[in-house]
Order: C-alpha cells, then structure tokens, then sequence
C-alpha cells in the first residue's frame, strides 16, 4: 500500500512536471479571458496532478505499513505472477507492428496468434504445436471473413498477398 | 414529443430483417463476451465498434446496444456456474448462486437469474423512456457553466466509486483528462504535445485508446496468471422459473429494479454498484435475511434484476446530457461521435427515431437474452472455459483490427498498445481504467465548457458560482470528494 502511493506520487510529480514544462513555451493569447490561451487548461491539470501527488506522498508518509495476514497469506496461495508472459507479449506487440509493413497484416498477425498462444501454454510445451497452428491459421481466415469480405476494411498488405 | 410518441418514432427501423439480425446478432455476442470470465461488456463493445463503421449510426448504435445489454445479464452465466462473475455486475449473483449450483440447483438459479434480468431490463427501458426526456428539457437551460460542473460530477463519481482509493481514481481521471488534450487546442488551434508529429496533430483517437485501456489491458492482466476454471457446478436441469414462485418474487423484483435504474443513472454508477446495492437493501429488507448468501433465489433475483435495470439507468444520462452512465455507455458516446452525433438534450429534438431506437433496441435485446439464456444453459457452461492460449491471442488480434480500422494507420496501433501497457502498469499501482478513460471521454467537453463559459464572462471565476444549478453542481461535488473522509473524521473524532 505504502509503495504503491510512492510510485503513484512520483507518476504525478513526473507527468504534471512534464505538462507543465512543455506547456511553458506556448503562446499567451490575449481576449480569451483569463484562459491565457492553449497552456491554461493543461496548465490546470497539471496542478491538480502535483497537488493530488503531494497528497500521495503525504499519505505514505504518515501511514505506517500495515501487513495484513489475511492478504499476505493469500498473496502466498496464489501462484506468482508470469511476468514474463508480460514482457513476452510486449515484445510480440511490438515484433507484430514492426512485421506488419514488410510481410503484411496477415502473415504477421498468423506469426504473432501463434506465438502467442506458445507462450502461454509455455515456451517448453512441446505438444500440441500442430493445433496451435491450426488455431492461428483459423483466427485470421476469420478476421478476413469478418473484416475485409463482409464489412470491407482493407488491412494492410506487402509484397506478397499476405 | 410525448413518451408514446418518441417511443414509437423509430419503429419503422425494425421493420426489416437485417435490424433484427443486427440486435439479436449484438445479444448474442455480447451473452458470449459477458460469459466468459476475462471478457467483459466494455471489452465487446470496444472490439466490435469498428465493425459498425460502414453502418448506418442507428444500425451502429443497434448493435453496439445489444452487445451491450447482452453482455450485463449473462455474467450471471459464470458467476452461477464457476463462481467467477463474467461481468463486474455479476458479482453479487454469485452469493447465491454458485451455492445454488453447488446443491444441484444450477438450471434453477440460471432461470431465475434471466427471468429477473428480462424483468429489470424492461422496468430499466421505462425508467429511461420517462426520465429521460424530462432530464433533457431540463438541461436545454443549461450553458456551459453547468456542463463544466456536470463533466465534473462525472469523473467526481467515477473517482469515488472506483476500487481502491477515491484520490487514485481522481488520478486516473485527470491522466484521461491530459490525454485528451493532446492534438490541436479547440480554441487556438494551437499543437500541443504533438512533439512534431503529424499523428498526433489530430489528437489521440478515441477507439485505440478504449480499446488499449479496456481490451489490450486486460489481455495483459490475464497473461499474468492463468485463471483456473472449476469444472461447472452439477447437471444444468429444471431452467424454466414455476410462475407461481415468480409471483411471489415480483415485489422483490420491483424494488430492484427502482434500485437498479436509479443508481444506473447516476453518472459512472454502473451495473456492480446498483446490484451490490440492490442485494444489500433486500437482505436487509427480507424475512429470509439471514438465509442470505446460502443459495436462495431471492439473492440471485434482487443482484439480477437490479443490474439489468441498470442498463437502462444508464441510458438516462447519456442521451440526456451527453455524460457516461457507465464506461459502456461511454463507448456508445464514442459510435454516436464518429457518426457525427452529439449526445445530449439536443438529440431529442433532432434525432427522436434514434433515441427511440435505443429504447425498442433495449426490448429486443432483452426479449433475445431471455430466450437464448433460458435454451443454452447448458452450451454456456462449455462455452465458459476456452482455454486462454486460444482466448487471449483472439482478443489481440480483434482489438488491433478495431485500433487500425479508425485511420488505416499503424501509429492508432501503436497507441493501443501503449495505453495496454500503460493500463496494466497503473493498475499496478491502483489507478483502473476506468476513471482514465471517463476523463479521456469528458475532457473535450470539460475543457470545450470551461473555457467557453471564463471567455463568456471576461475572466470572472465567478461565473461558476453565481448561477444557482452551477453552483448546486460544484457543491453536490465537492460533498462527493470530500463528504465521506468528513465524515470519518468526525466520527472518529467523536469516538
């Protein structure tokens, strides 16, 4: 709990700091009241953001850490999360937007349903390649079906037809 | 325009098959998407609201509508059957139902369950077609002083209800506020955080970014762990309600229902909170109190017939004044946008066929959900555990489409995922979508008003607090924000 105000300060701090650098070279336009222009309202936001991270770490200071036995015994229950499967699909995210100009929607988006699908039952798992396969070649028939033959939204191709 | 009037002014639009299709077709996908654990009515609807771009806006709005409806009554299906709700508003039908389920009585507790969702979702369309109209006369006398009050009370509301802390949720809306103002300032026309893209000179676009804080989000979430599935409590037998028990329970269904679509109107309310309410005033209201939670069909019908309800509820503010009743709503904001159509008191006067659209479309979906919940029973307690390896890489790929099919541009794919990324990493620290993407979805509004009404009176703050509904927003507010941490405070001083 404590940590989590911690970073949620800091998120604050960063963000409003950010709106309100980049907003300092913006021109004050004048009879827009005391709107001031295209930097008032960003400029508003951003206060409230330092205000509300202030707040944050105001809270995290002044409350102790509390471990309630409760939740850390069920935390040690439950199995760990597979941050890898996270980086993995980050990284299958970013692969298939990259792949998608030189080998077209289709082929990448076969490469990353399957992948995917790997990576979640395991990247030892052996079996059940054929299927997965199958499954991937399946999903993107289905979105040409939907999407390009029936309500006509032309995905990306390359060099090829895929 | 009367009632009965504007009820019936967009009749003709279903005198044709492909209507019909288009609702049932919408129900049916949303029952699958509200079933399955993971997905979520939100998530439907963002998926498939590119589907709706060469659709004419009612053809749009219809389906999106029966997604929408669909998907709030069968996250009972799994909340009964495995005891994982398949929507947030399903939470408190597990109580009883699972323990239903549990005894061998899981066709009983599905028959209720759809009864008292049919039920709430047709007292819900009532509700809307009565208090929605006078809502929006009355906000024809708004200006934009009390648009900038009421954009404000939605994202108060969404904050204070959002789980986890009030000021974490206050957070998340004011970040949606800040992506919002990314693109050309409305006033000057001036680029802001645009960092010399051409992309971003229009702003961020409002699918990739509900798509990638709803859908890709949760993607992320369930790749974290695998979500064991218990094999579907017993045989699924004995689904149709006996009328005579059903009699019994209309009082109860009734005040639900009142309790569902009042709170469903409450701006960023939703369906978890109204049934949760609803289930709290009935165990507290009933004979059988203390039977509560062991597996009774009042406590499935009082969550039921509360959340359908809802639905409707939440149809009141947004096609009155043009606010979110809940973050589904929020995406029918977003169709009725890209079709050109503004949300609000307006609407009703020049768009009275797809207002009463919304209405009759909410009856179809309910009379589809209704039929089809009570048939396949059984084929949802299969449908239910999809293994994730094939789920998740399905979800992916169907929220890619919808980001790219805006503009025909990757950089809208871009975006999508990095707000799934940047949702995952806030709920992290407790910040939920939800508050971003109310803050995303108001913050043109806001600012739009804001500014508009400091213009209007030459730079005096004033303005806000001397016009009487202003004022009584901004303080109904401020109690919101501040009230509830008062009030601890002063008991605790007390004590």
């Amino acid at each position: 709990m404590r940590r989590d105000a911690v970073i949620t300060a800091f998120f604050c701090f960063l963000l409003g700091g950010f709106v309100m650098y980049d907003t300092a070279s913006y021109p004050d336009v004048s009879g827009q009241g005391f709107g001031r222009g295209p930097a008032f309202y960003p400029r508003v936001l951003a206060g409230a953001l330092l205000c509300f991270g202030l707040l944050s770490l105001i809270r995290a200071l002044r409350n102790p850490r509390r471990i309630d036995p409760a939740a850390s015994g069920a935390a040690k229950s439950s199995p760990a999360p597979e941050y890898g499967n996270i980086a993995g699909l980050m990284l299958l995210s970013i692969g298939f937007t990259l792949l998608v100009k030189p080998i077209g929607f289709f082929a990448a988006g076969f490469l990353l349903s399957f992948a995917l699908a790997r990576l979640i039952r395991g990247v030892t798992h052996t079996r059940r390649i054929v299927s997965d396969l199958l499954f991937s070649a399946g999903v993107i028939l289905l979105v040409y079906v939907i999407f390009e033959l029936f309500i006509g939204i032309r995905l990306p191709r390359a060099m090829l037809f895929l | 325009m009367g009632v009965f009037e504007l009820f019936t002014a967009g009749l003709s639009n279903f005198a044709n098959l492909y209507s019909i299709l288009l609702i049932v077709g919408g129900s049916v996908i949303g029952i699958i998407f509200g079933a399955i654990p993971g997905l979520t009515a939100t998530m439907g609807m963002a998926v498939f609201l590119p589907v709706t771009f060469t659709m004419t806006d009612i053809h749009g709005i219809l389906f999106l509508v029966g997604i929408y409806v669909g998907s709030c009554y069968s996250g009972s299906l799994s909340a009964i059957l495995v005891n994982i709700p398949g929507t947030p508003s399903a939470i408190a039908t597990g109580f009883d139902g699972y323990a239903m389920a549990k005894r061998g009585e899981a066709g009983k507790a599905i028959g209720y369950a759809t009864t008292a969702s049919a039920l709430g979702g047709v007292f819900g369309v009532l509700i809307l077609m009565f208090a929605a109209p006078v809502l929006a006369d009355f906000a024809l006398a708004f200006s934009a002083q009390e648009y900038t009050g009421v954009a404000l009370l939605g994202i108060s509301i969404i904050s204070y209800i959002s789980f986890g802390s009030t000021l974490k949720g206050l957070i998340g809306g004011i970040f949606g506020l800040v992506l919002a103002t990314v693109g050309q300032d409305v006033i000057s026309a001036y680029p802001r955080f645009t960092f010399g893209s051409a992309d971003l000179q229009a702003g961020l676009q409002m699918i990739p970014v509900m798509v990638g804080f709803f859908g890709v989000t949760e993607v992320f979430v369930k790749m974290e762990r695998e979500v064991v599935i218990r094999r579907a409590a017993s045989r699924i037998a004995g689904v149709l309600p006996r009328p005579g028990r059903l009699f019994q329970l209309a009082p109860l269904m009734a005040v639900s229902s009142v309790v569902g679509a009042f709170v469903g109107a409450i701006p960023a309310a939703g369906g978890a909170i109204a049934s949760m309410a609803a289930y709290g005033i009935q165990k507290r209201l009933s004979r059988k109190s203390a039977e509560f939670g062991t597996g009774i069909t009042e406590g499935v019908v009082a969550a039921e017939a509360a959340n359908n309800a809802a639905v409707g509820g939440a149809f009141v503010p947004m096609l009155s004044l043009g606010i979110p009743g809940d973050p589904q709503t929020a995406i029918l904001i977003g169709a009725l946008m890209i079709n050109g159509l503004a949300p609000g008191p307006m609407l009703f006067l020049t768009r009275p066929d797809l207002i009463s659209t919304i209405y009759i479309g909410n009856v179809f979906s309910v009379v589809t959900f209704t039929v089809v919940g009570l048939a396949g029973a059984r084929f949802f307690a299969t449908l239910i555990r999809v293994p994730r390896h094939y789920l998740l890489p399905s979800i992916l790929i169907f929220c890619i489409i919808g980001a790219f099919a805006i503009r025909n541009t990757l950089f809208d794919v871009w975006v999508l995922i990095v707000c799934g990324a940047a949702g995952y990493l806030l709920l992290k620290i407790g910040v939920t979508p939800a508050p971003v993407i109310l803050g995303f979805v108001l913050g043109p509004i806001l600012e739009d008003n804001f500014r508009r009404a400091l213009i209007m009176s030459g730079g005096d703050w004033t303005t806000f607090v001397t016009r009487p509904i202003s004022l009584a927003l901004l303080l109904i507010n401020l109690f919101i924000l501040i009230g509830p941490a008062l009030i601890a405070h002063l008991r605790k001083r007390r004590a």
